[in-house]
């Protein structure tokens, strides 16, 4: 309950709380001084009264002297009579004699107020008047005490001064908070006001991130001080907001540059992708123009022998013909006709079927363009078919191939390009590193890489030469053309790895110890992205 | 000893003086019975004149610190003033009771009865600033200062102011509130 009361207290505007605090401080020492007064009022009212009532009985009592000693009840009845006059007198007595030997002399009774009788006021310490105002004198004369005087008087006097007063008390401290009501309301401003100024000011300040807006002064206390001093603040933020502000265009310049050197640089690499591909494709154009026109050369010399013999065996034929229509026809010319037959279309198919080679190759060369197919294989399972397909070309050598691959192992890839790789290496090593009769091995080993395989073709003939091994790749390039190399296996090879299968191929060799390819291929993504695998 | 049950005041002024004469010694409680009540009465009544009555300062009674009373022709209140005086002072005097033979032993008196008020007696009283008390207001207005007078049952007394003056004494208003004043008024 408190809590909430303190929290709704907390809450209170500023002007509320102030006029809260003069009026609860007003009310509260109003009602204090109000209740010290009336206490004090009704103190004084009290002791006056039982002065004054005091004085009455000292003189009553000097007079009642003679009526005393004389014990003239009359004239004593007649002097505290005079008591009537005296309104609030509730009961008088005279008591004639001394100490235990006191007697009543003479009574006085208000007529309309009850009070005490007389017998009971006789004892020094009778409570008979305790709601009373009671004064008692010692009736003396020359020193001799006769008697006693005992007046009782009521104090409805002093309540109706004291209800008097109260009231009016009570209508002062009203009029007083009602006074202090208003000029709280008047006082209050003073400090509400520039305080409220302030928090508008930083309401407005919030609201709007306007800076250049300042509070207004009200005067020279703390909140003045807090307001100058939040003014200053604000001055300082204005300056680093000026700051900021130059800051920042300074900054979208900057980016703003960055941007524009950022969008040419991109076109530059575009620029230079498209030239790297067009470079790449007119390479391509070029090896192609280049193998078009090694084939072309290549294709030449089976075919122009193939005609020289076919030319010499039509020559010959019509040479025979002609001797065989004039009769001319010996044994020994149509022997020698026959040879000559024999010798020509041996020639004659031997070059045809080199051509026929030589076509077939470059048709591999170009099948390497197309695309084909791409999906997840095992490689052991897949090499281990190639190697079983290349089983008869193996057979007819002492050469063994052996296979180490994990059969688990897989790879997203083209398998198609595998096989024509491997083929071609095989074939390759048969021609190469092997003279016909020898006995060797050739190791294929795959192991898993990162992103892929690496893929090592090892074999233990002859090596290659150290000035022949940089060139193996080139098209056309053999060492062995006359026992029917194309030149073109290797460059197949090099090129479906690098191309299709996004990979690379490393050579080494040693004269007479073996040679070894490395090839790293790596594993298609589902979306494989083609221009990636070119620049790979 | 207590005399007797007091209760409340009626107008019974007996008991009120033996109320009175109570606060003299034990001694005198005794002699109570042997004396008239009415001279009781007056007894006290003469006593409390005193007190209430001063005298030139130059008088002699006044220097020799001595109240004296001088009662003439009335041994019973010779007696009565005796017992009510015992032991008591007006105004720091010792008081004392003298009944004079004759006229002449009057001169140290301060306050001096007259049962009967004759001639000799009086002669040497004129103007003298003794307090002269007799029986009757005719007293009190031919003679004297004080007469004693009996009304309704009670004892009262009368009072010529200007005979007073002219004695050079002062009466206390209380006491002359209680008195039936006599004679003319006070001498401008």
């Amino acid at each position: 309950m408190t809590r909430r009361l303190t929290k709704w207290m907390a809450d209170l505007s500023i002007r509320h709380k102030l006029r809260l605090a003069i009026l609860t401080t007003t009310v509260f020492a109003v009602a204090l001084v109000a209740v010290a007064t009336a206490t004090l009022q009704w103190h004084n009212a009290r002791s006056s009264a039982v002065s004054d009532l005091d004085a009455l009985a000292a003189v009553i009592a000097a007079n009642s002297t003679a009526a005393i000693s004389f014990n003239d009840r009359i004239a004593a009845q007649e002097i505290l009579q005079a008591l009537r006059t005296r309104g609030n007198v509730v009961a008088a007595c005279l008591f004639a004699g001394q100490g235990g030997n006191r007697e009543v002399a003479a009574v006085y009774q208000s007529a309309d107020m009850p009070g005490p009788e007389c017998a009971d006021l006789l004892p020094a310490q009778s409570q008979a008047a305790k709601h009373f105002i009671l004064a008692r004198q010692d009736v003396a004369l020359h020193g001799d005490t006769l008697g006693e005087l005992v007046i009782v008087e009521n104090d409805a006097e002093i309540w109706a001064l004291l209800k008097a007063n109260t009231l009016a008390l009570l209508l002062i401290s009203l009029a007083s908070m009602l006074l202090a009501a208003w000029l709280s309301g008047g006082i209050q401003r003073l400090i509400s006001r520039p305080i409220m100024a302030l928090a508008e000011t930083a309401d407005r300040i919030a609201g709007s991130g306007d800076f250049s807006l300042r509070a207004p002064r009200f005067g020279n206390d703390e909140v003045g001080g807090l307001i100058r001093a939040f003014n200053f603040m604000l001055d300082q933020i204005e300056v680093a907001e000026a700051n900021l502000r130059d800051l920042n265009a300074d900054l979208k310049l900057q980016v703003e540059e960055r941007n524009k050197t950022n969008a040419t640089l991109q076109e530059t690499l575009d620029q230079l992708r498209e030239t790297q591909e067009q470079l790449v494709q007119t390479e391509k154009m070029a090896s192609l123009g280049g193998l078009v026109a090694g084939v072309a050369h290549e294709i030449n010399t089976p075919i122009g022998v193939g005609v020289t013999a076919a030319s010499t065996l039509k020559s010959r034929s019509e040479e025979l013909r002609l001797a065989f229509e004039q009769d001319e026809l010996t044994a020994s010319g149509l022997s020698r006709y026959f040879d000559m037959v024999g010798q020509s279309t041996s020639i004659l198919l031997a070059n045809l079927e080199r051509a026929a080679n030589l076509v077939q190759s470059f048709k591999q060369v170009a099948v390497d363009q197309t695309s084909s197919e791409i999906r997840e294989f095992r490689p052991a399972e897949y090499i281990h078919e190639i190697l079983l397909s290349l089983g008869p070309k193996l057979k007819k050598t002492a050469i063994e191939v052996r296979l180490d691959c994990d059969p688990e192992l897989r790879i997203r890839s083209y398998p198609g390009v595998l096989s024509q790789v491997l083929t071609n290496l095989v074939v390759n090593a048969l021609l190469h590193a092997y003279e016909p009769a020898d006995k060797g091995t050739i190791d294929i080993h795959v192991s898993r890489n990162e992103g892929g395989l690496q893929l090592l073709f090892r074999d233990d003939g002859k090596g290659i030469a150290p000035e022949v091994l940089p060139r193996i790749f080139d098209p056309f390039y053999t060492t062995r053309r006359n026992a029917g190399g194309s030149g073109l296996g290797l460059h197949i090879v090099y090129n479906l790895v690098t191309q299709q299968l996004g990979g690379r191929i490393r050579v080494h060799s040693e004269l007479g110890k073996g040679t070894e390819f490395t090839i790293d291929m790596k594993s298609k993504e589902a979306n494989h992205e083609q221009s990636l695998s070119r620049t790979g | 000893m207590k005399p007797g049950v007091t209760s409340g005041w009626r107008g019974r002024w007996p008991g009120v003086i033996l109320l009175l004469l109570s606060l003299t010694t034990p001694s005198a409680a005794l002699a109570q019975d042997e004396v008239d009540i009415s001279l009781r009465v007056r007894a006290a009544f003469l006593f409390n004149f005193a007190r209430f009555t001063s005298w030139p300062d130059a008088e002699p009674a006044t220097v020799d610190g001595r109240l004296i009373y001088c009662v003439v022709g009335n041994s019973g209140l010779t007696r009565a003033l005796r017992v009510a005086t015992e032991g008591k002072q007006v105004s720091g005097q010792t008081i004392e009771v003298r009944a004079p033979e004759r006229p002449t032993d009057l001169a140290a008196c301060d306050v001096v009865y007259l049962n009967e008020p004759s001639d000799a007696w009086l002669e040497g009283l004129r103007e003298t600033p003794k307090l002269l008390v007799g029986e009757g207001t005719d007293f009190a207005r031919e003679h004297g200062m004080v007469g004693f007078f009996v009304r309704e049952g009670r004892l009262r007394f009368a009072i010529h102011l200007r005979r007073v003056d002219e004695a050079r004494l002062q009466m206390s208003s209380r006491l002359l509130g209680l008195a039936t004043l006599v004679g003319e008024g006070r001498s401008p």
